[in-house]
């Protein structure tokens, strides 16, 4: 039969610790002992505090709450909440959400990493030796990047050339940095020189100075300075092929007229055409410009073969036929209305206008500067002029000739510094007593104040002719040394594009 | 602009091998006539297209 003792409180006997029976249950306090508890407990109704618990494994199943003590068993479960103690056991879960690891505990190999965001601000130290044995997708060798010449300004063969106009013949428009010519068609008159004058890390820079202004410009005016470059140059852009490669330009450019230009790509072979803009936003101030025109897949690729590729055009002022139309930002089979589309300066009505530092590669990238030699650019600028004679020269001997009768002189060239693009034209400026034929045979001075003309000429060699000045029928078949007598003497030969 | 062509034909040669170009610049240019990549003789042969008569070969 059930017994029962109603009371409040049981206290112990030492005092250490009392039972208080009260209406809501029961509370025990002090000290505790038991070997068991029977019965469910709900986690929710555990208040309180349990300082120095132990719990062995795998009494455990779910903490929701924070742990700061040490956990020196396995927790094959979820850890959704933070860690900030040391584990210094493994950890094959997922670890989607660590953060914050210092580069220095990773210690380990981390295989099949995949680093796709990684930005070049994140790697701040110090990187290792790197083999290069193994590195695909190189595109490109790191020399020899640079497809156009004397990007420089430094070679500039013909000096100062002044007068260049509407109707100046093509090879009569090179002056000032070879291989640069400017075209002008209807607008003005200019000088161009090679001057020093420069950003940092360049000395020499190509100058186009206006000299006659034409202050009306007509619809069909054009002015552009322009490079050339031949096909065997370009055959690796892969134009006009399914991979055509992109093409990167870059030059640094000042003017004394602020606003916006047009940089141009023109294609000899396919008549096709790209621009790309780019401003001038302060006067007389070097600005670098950089502009990336995707290949062109359409078209005839470029064959080997010595004639005009790619002129890359450096707009200067441009009439109302070349201007009306939407700007050809993309290659596209030839449209006059849309090759200079938001030109707004016009250099013809005064003003100059220079450049230099100009590279043009494949690719999308604008790689620093591909600087070449003094020599080596030289020898690249000689395949389309060379200069046969140094104009600071009062007197030079550049050759050996030969009276062939009474009123010609022959003068052989003997073999060029370098093959020639074509045969070339012979470049000159004569005068009275700019050159002589003397020595040996044919004793004193005898002047050659007549032009030079081809007798023979190829590529690689040829001879000239001349009426002497004076009767050489006592000299015949005598040899004699060719001098040039004045600075203002001139003798080249030009084969450009 | 004056542009004036002359065909030259040295004592060495049967037919002319050149043709000296002259304007009012002081630059003269000795072009040659086996060369239809020489940008100058090409540009010859279209002042020649264009109705024009280089004078002859002394």
């Amino acid at each position: 039969m059930p017994s029962e003792i109603r009371v409040n409180k049981l206290n112990n006997r030492s005092g250490l610790g009392t039972i208080t029976l009260y209406d809501g249950g029961t509370l025990m306090s002090g000290i505790v002992t038991a070997t068991s508890f029977n019965g469910s407990l709900a986690a929710t109704n555990l208040t309180g505090s349990i300082d120095n618990a132990r719990l062995p494994n795998p009494v455990v199943k779910n903490i929701t709450g924070n742990i700061t003590g040490n956990v020196t068993g396995n927790i094959t479960g979820n850890v959704t909440g933070n860690v900030t103690g040391n584990v210094t056991g493994n950890v094959t879960g997922s670890g989607a959400n660590l953060t914050s690891i210092p580069a220095g505990n990773l210690t380990g190999t981390v295989a099949d990493a995949r680093i796709s965001t990684l930005t070049a601000s994140k790697l701040t130290g110090a990187l290792p030796a790197i083999s290069g044995a193994s590195l695909t997708g190189v595109t490109d060798t790191l020399s020899f990047r640079r497809i156009n010449h004397n990007g420089d300004c430094s070679v500039a063969q013909r000096g100062t050339v002044t007068g260049i106009t509407n109707g100046t013949a093509a090879n009569l428009c090179y002056g000032g940095p070879d291989r640069y010519k400017l075209y002008v068609s209807q607008h003005g008159t200019y000088t161009t020189s090679q001057e020093l004058d420069a950003p940092d890390g360049f000395d020499q820079s190509l100058k186009i100075l206006n000299t006659s202004a034409d202050t009306s410009i007509a619809s069909s005016a054009r002015l552009y300075v322009q490079h050339k470059i031949e096909k065997y140059d370009l055959i690796r852009t892969k134009k006009g092929t399914s991979g055509a490669l992109s093409l990167t330009a870059q030059f640094w450019v000042k003017s004394d007229k602020t606003g916006t230009y047009i940089f141009e790509m023109w294609d000899n072979q396919n008549n096709r055409h790209i621009s790309s803009t780019y401003a001038i936003s302060s006067a007389d101030t070097w600005e670098k410009k950089t502009m990336t025109f995707a290949g062109d897949t359409s078209g005839n690729a470029f064959a080997a073969a010595n004639t005009s590729g790619i002129d890359c055009n450096w707009w200067l002022a441009a009439g109302s036929n070349f201007t009306s139309g939407s700007l050809a930002s993309s290659w596209t089979a030839n449209t006059d209305a849309n090759r200079c589309v938001g030109q707004t300066v016009n250099i013809g009505d005064s003003g100059n206008w220079y450049m230099t530092g100009f590279q043009l590669e494949t690719g999308s990238t604008a790689t620093d500067f591909e600087y070449r030699s003094y020599g080596d650019e030289l020898k690249r600028c000689e395949r389309y002029f060379q200069l046969l004679l140094h104009p600071d020269d009062a007197t030079e001997d550049i050759g050996a000739g030969f009276a062939t009768g009474a009123n010609e002189v022959q003068f052989p060239l003997g073999q060029f510094r370098t093959t020639m693009r074509a045969n070339p034209t012979v470049w000159q400026v004569t005068g009275s007593n700019y050159f002589k034929i003397g020595g040996g045979n044919l004793g004193g001075d005898k002047y050659l104040s007549a032009s030079w003309n081809i007798n023979s000429i190829s590529k690689v060699s040829g001879s000239l002719y001349t009426d002497p000045d004076a009767n050489l029928s006592s000299h015949a078949n005598q040899m004699g040394s060719i001098q040039a007598k004045s600075t203002s003497a001139r003798l080249g030969l030009t084969a450009e594009l | 602009m004056a542009i004036t062509y002359k065909l030259k034909k040295s004592s060495m040669q049967d037919t002319a091998t050149s043709v000296l170009r002259e304007d009012d610049s002081d630059i003269k240019l000795s072009i040659p006539l086996n060369d239809p990549n020489n940008t100058d003789y090409q540009e010859y042969l279209e002042w020649v297209d264009a109705g024009n008569t280089p004078d002859p070969a002394d």
